[in-house]
């Protein structure tokens, strides 16, 4: 076991806090949050992909974040519209 | 040298997106809390900088390098949209 799975067993304790906040506080704070895990869970990827030296998952946690960037905007827009009613 | 100076990168990568984990949840309200995607961007950059160290300038770490840009480039985006949405806070409105 190397160095880099070592940080990708440690690394998704990281996943915890934000889904704790997601789950307990209030939805803007939750979409905030939900950003962070993203962040996160697309390192993870890169990390676990480096680590099996599997290019896939490096795409995918590429994807993760492209993917996860426009759905925060679309989860922001629909609270800011609930708040200006 | 070049697996430990990579491992050392990592684990700062890793240490720095704990302790965005670890703030989000300190933090009160949503203008403090979104500090800490600007923390968790940060961490990516290391994370990319072990994936260059150990694998040179290859597609690996190309997919490292992109994923990282991606975050420097959108996480700001998104803490200024955020920002927006969460208002002025109650006690700058008096």
């Amino acid at each position: 076991m190397n160095a880099w799975y070592v940080a990708a067993a440690v690394l998704p304790a990281g996943l915890l806090g934000p889904l704790w906040v997601a789950a307990r506080r209030p939805a803007l704070d939750g979409v905030i949050a939900l950003q962070l895990a993203a962040t996160i869970g697309a390192l993870e990827l890169v990390v676990l992909g480096e680590a099996m030296r599997r290019q896939t998952l490096m795409a995918l946690g590429l994807v993760l974040a492209a993917v996860s960037w426009p759905g925060t905007l679309a989860f922001l827009r629909y609270l800011q519209v609930e708040r200006e009613r | 040298m070049r697996e430990t100076i990579a491992a050392i990168l990592l684990f700062a990568g890793v240490a720095l997106e704990l302790a965005a984990a670890l703030g989000i949840v300190a933090m009160r309200g949503v203008l403090q809390r979104i500090h800490y995607t600007g923390l968790a961007m940060a961490g990516s950059i290391p994370i990319a900088a072990a994936v260059v160290v150990r694998e040179s300038f290859s597609l690996a770490s190309l997919g490292a390098l992109l994923l990282c840009g991606y975050l420097l480039l959108s996480s700001p985006v998104l803490a200024h949209v955020m920002a927006r949405v969460a208002g002025v806070p109650e006690e700058e409105k008096t």
